[in-house]
């Protein structure tokens, strides 16, 4: 090797080294930023942090010699894995290094001192507990809206069995008895059914939402024959498949994924099927079963709202005393309307208090909107 | 004054006694000219790791401590290296090398093995050179003792060259066939020491965290902060409370090393060494 190569080597392996080595150092210089220090003083007895608790984060340790003579570093270990030291320390030498670090137990050591070893606690930081339980929050708030999901659609198709089996029966008086009933709990979870593409209009779609050339299926199919046609005669094809439709339902509501926001998003599409279907009377035009519909829709709203009140306590108190106020209102005007066996025929009641329940409705609706961007 | 002398020698042998071997072995080859290249290597070495000492200190920079164990443990592995294929090198050879004469030509050092060579004294003194410079330019700063300090850790460095520049002369007095038989085992050694210091760095660099547990306590020997420890630590790599992981790399590097370094097969009683030579020129 020529002088001149051998210089061409070792430039290019510094140059490399120097990346290496610079390239490190920025990020321990933004991890220091604004890191809390330790101080490590360093004695042939031994080495204690001080404090020796901090709060999770980045960590700035100072080690300091005055008079160590056989103690020349120090080091921070977890679990035996060094991870940072300053070596090289004699006396009346002082040096730092900063480690970002996660709550647990860690050990400072000094080799060759005494005592060699002392240790040094991490604590959660105070705004990571706070962040940590409302996410816990959240996640119990998504397990228990989902185990009510699967009751619903449990229970919804066990109704459904009954229904069917009326219908194909003949059994007309029968079948108009369990139509409201049943489609209750369909209606508390509708926004999640919604979800699943088609299976919302082939078990819940009205004669008018039909596109021109599909088939007309599911609960309004057979409302129409039960009241307008008085007929049950080839309905058996459409209640087989409604009991398809919702036993799919209840096997793909297992496997659903649900972020706590698309539980209050679906609390507000709750109460926009109250105003925009049911206030209209446009959603059970033959049975006039709205009201059942309704207080569904609203009984789904509130189970919403309750599973998420813990975090929504913690993030904003004032919006769920607003809404559980709202929420009152409008159950108040509901059971002006219940019956020893449900509600009334929807065609009882007057513009004036359909007016009122929608006013209620709306402002409800307008403060359920707020909590999906609380929580989100 | 010691604490600073003890880190200056402790630091300055290992680049020293890897110079100093790496030198003697091209110098016993006749290689003046690869031995000139091993000490402008050195000095460039030197200049850079300076350099980037004063570059970090102007830059309020601290030198990355995993980055620089990571650095000693891979160049310190390539050391191991390097210092075995040498001793298998002169095994092979040391018969065939003429008693007085440098550089039989019947076992010349191939160029591409010279700069080899070169390279990994630069390296040697690379390895250690950041970490020296860095502590060189503390100790310069330091606010109490600056000049005792100094003057310690300078002399610890100076002894360390001196003790490199030795084994350099020493290599070089005797002849290859000697060196090898009476430093082979000492090379070996030597190896197993780097072998123990980069297992020892591995685990600071966090490559290496099994077997940390202590085997012994030698500080009775290896006392911390005395020029006696810094000599054996410099020397044979061995710490003052040896793990598990360092004792058992030593112990499976040494043994085998030393069975091949003085198992000696049976020389045939026709091959003397002037036939040897003979045929060798004829051929």
């Amino acid at each position: 090797m020529t002088a001149a190569r051998l210089t061409t080597a070792t430039v290019a392996a510094a140059a490399a080294a120097c990346l290496i080595l610079t390239g490190c150092s920025n990020s321990d210089d933004a991890a220091s930023a604004g890191a809390k220090k330790i101080a490590v003083k360093v004695t042939d007895q031994g080495c204690a942090a001080e404090p020796a608790t901090a709060e999770a984060g980045a960590l700035t340790f100072e080690v300091t010699n005055t008079d160590a003579k056989r103690v020349t570093e120090a080091e921070v270990l977890k679990d035996g894995k060094i991870l940072g030291e300053k070596e090289n320390l004699t006396p009346g030498l002082s040096g730092t290094f900063t480690l970002r670090l996660e709550p647990g137990e860690y050990v400072v050591l000094c080799p060759n001192a005494a005592t060699d070893q002392s240790p040094f606690t991490v604590t959660a930081a105070k705004g990571a507990t706070a962040a940590a339980s409302v996410d816990a929050d959240l996640a119990s708030s998504v397990a228990t809206y989902k185990a009510y999901l699967e009751d619903q659609t449990a229970q919804l198709t066990a109704q459904t069995e009954k229904f069917v089996a009326a219908v194909k029966a003949g059994d007309v008086a029968k079948a108009k008895a369990l139509f409201a009933p049943t489609r209750a709990y369909y209606e508390r979870i509708e926004p999640v059914a919604e979800s699943f593409g088609d299976l919302d209009p082939q078990i819940d779609a009205r004669v008018n939402d039909v596109d021109p050339g599909d088939e007309w299926t599911g609960f309004h199919k057979l409302e129409k024959a039960l009241w307008a046609d008085g007929s049950l005669d080839g309905t058996g094809p459409v209640a087989d498949k409604l009991l398809t439709d919702v036993k799919d339902l209840e096997s793909k509501v297992t496997t659903v994924e649900l972020a706590p926001e698309q539980i209050a998003n679906g609390a507000v599409g709750l109460l926009d099927e109250v105003a925009k279907s049911k206030i209209t009377g446009e959603e059970d035009r033959y049975s006039h079963t709205d009201l059942w519909d309704f207080a569904a829709n609203v009984a789904g709203a509130r189970e919403a709202v309750d599973v998420l009140a813990p975090t929504l306590r913690a993030k904003d108190a004032a919006l769920l005393t607003t809404i559980n106020g709202q929420f009152k209102d409008v159950l108040a005007s509901l059971s002006q309307y219940q019956t020893a066996d449900g509600y009334e025929d929807y065609s009882a009641v007057t513009d004036d208090q359909r007016r009122t329940m929608t006013t209620q409705v709306n402002a409800l609706a307008e403060s359920l909107s707020k909590v999906a961007p609380l929580i989100a | 004054m010691l604490p600073t002398f003890v880190i200056g020698l402790r630091e300055g042998l290992e680049a020293a006694l890897i110079v100093g071997i790496i030198a003697a072995f091209l110098a016993g080859q006749g290689r003046r000219d690869a031995l000139r290249q091993v000490w402008i290597g050195v000095g460039t070495a030197i200049v850079i790791c300076l350099g980037v000492g004063f570059g970090l200190n102007a830059l309020e920079r601290s030198l990355p401590q995993r980055q620089q164990e990571q650095l000693e443990t891979v160049i310190g592995l390539i050391a191991v290296g390097m210092v075995t294929w040498m001793i298998f090198w002169m095994r092979k050879n040391a018969r065939h090398l003429k008693k007085d004469l440098e550089g039989a030509a019947g076992a010349a050092l191939a160029n591409g093995s010279a700069r080899a060579l070169v390279l990994m004294a630069f390296l040697a003194v690379f390895r250690e050179g950041f970490e020296t410079a860095v502590f060189l330019l503390s100790v310069f700063q330091s606010s109490t003792n600056a000049v005792t300090a100094s003057l310690g850790a300078l002399l610890g460095i100076l002894l360390a060259s001196v003790l490199g520049y030795g084994i350099y002369r020493g290599g070089v007095r005797i002849n290859l066939q000697r060196f090898f038989t009476v430093t082979g085992s000492v090379l070996v050694v030597v190896a197993g020491g780097l072998l123990m210091t980069a297992a020892h760095t591995a685990h600071e660099a966090g490559w290496l965290d099994i077997g940390q547990g202590t085997v012994a306590d030698l500080t009775w020997l290896v006392t911390p902060g005395t020029a006696q420890a810094a000599l054996i630590t410099g020397v044979l790599g061995i710490q003052p409370q040896p793990t598990v992981a360092e004792v058992t790399v030593w112990v499976l590097y040494v043994v085998p090393m030393l069975f091949v370094v003085l198992w000696k097969p049976r020389r045939k009683p026709a091959a003397k060494p002037a036939d040897e030579a003979v045929s060798k020129a004829t051929a």
